[in-house]
């Protein structure tokens, strides 16, 4: 029997954006956005999504005049990526 | 947008993803090895001049004035390129406040030493301390090779005891500071 995979990180986007804020203390949503290819809209939606399952922080905030808006990962969202590329390699491996 | 793809597929994106944030040593932080060293090295070898060529042995640890620049300049870059800065990795959280940590201890050495013979070779100690963890964690060998020639500078400075301790500084430092600051700087932007 295999895990099913999470649904909520079994997306290339989601995905993605985790594996950026695992590395990462914190980054700032530009950079994601620079490193994911994404458009600011669809990173938003994500990004929602990932806070709304508390996988990951964000902290709206400003840099002098111009808004700015920093994510970071949780422990749940840590463990859940843990969990996710264990059940990754379950599958390859099989 | 939800984009459907294979196990294969999410395993290459979490490694893209992970080696695009990993921690390399960051470039704007060439700035920072590159002044100290050339401030250094230019103090030590005024002052060596000062003394030795023009005898002038009263005024020439006047030299270290120049410290005064790279104090401002130091916190002035640090205001600055903070703004800049749109990722913060594990790693480089923590070789940050290394260096503030060095900062302090420098800071409290300068302040507080009275016997002036150990000062070169008790800030090549934590010279070689500081590049030595950097190296390390940003996996950067330059700084490793200049740590090890810090730590025998200091060995070496431990037993001359004369003026000729800044020249061995003035080393040190090139070799600590200026050619891996100028070696990062060379790399190019990630």
């Amino acid at each position: 029997m295999f895990n099913e995979l999470n649904p909520l990180l079994h997306s290339q986007l989601r995905l993605a954006i985790m594996s950026l804020l695992i590395s990462a203390h914190n980054a700032e949503f530009v950079y994601i956005r620079e490193k994911t290819g994404a458009t600011a809209g669809n990173l938003s939606v994500q990004l929602d999504k990932l806070q709304e399952a508390k996988y990951i922080t964000v902290v709206k905030s400003f840099k002098g005049k111009k808004p700015l808006t920093t994510c970071s990962i949780t422990i749940l969202g840590i463990e859940a990526f843990e969990k996710y590329v264990a059940d990754i390699q379950q599958y390859i491996k099989k | 947008m939800e984009t459907t793809m294979n196990e294969k597929e999410s395993l290459e994106l979490i490694t893209k993803m992970i080696n695009t944030a990993k921690s390399q040593i960051d470039k704007s932080s060439a700035v920072y090895f590159l002044l100290w060293g050339y401030l250094v090295v230019m103090a030590s070898l005024l002052q060596y001049v000062l003394c030795v060529i023009f005898n002038l042995w009263a005024i020439g640890h006047y030299a270290w004035l120049l410290m005064f620049v790279g104090v401002f300049v130091t916190i002035y870059y640090r205001i600055n390129l903070n703004r800049k800065k749109r990722i913060t990795t594990y790693i480089g959280r923590v070789i940050g406040y290394l260096w503030l940590a060095f900062g302090i201890s420098m800071g409290i050495l300068v302040i507080s030493s009275v016997n002036f013979t150990y000062y070169t070779p008790v800030i090549l100690l934590f010279v070689a301390l500081g590049i030595f963890v950097t190296g390390i964690a940003s996996k950067f060998k330059p700084f490793i090779w200049g740590a090890v020639i810090c730590w025998v500078c200091a060995a070496i400075t431990f037993r001359v005891h004369g003026i000729e301790q800044l020249l061995i500084n003035a080393f040190a430092l090139t070799a600590g500071y200026i050619i891996p600051g100028h070696i990062i700087y060379k790399q190019k932007n990630v």
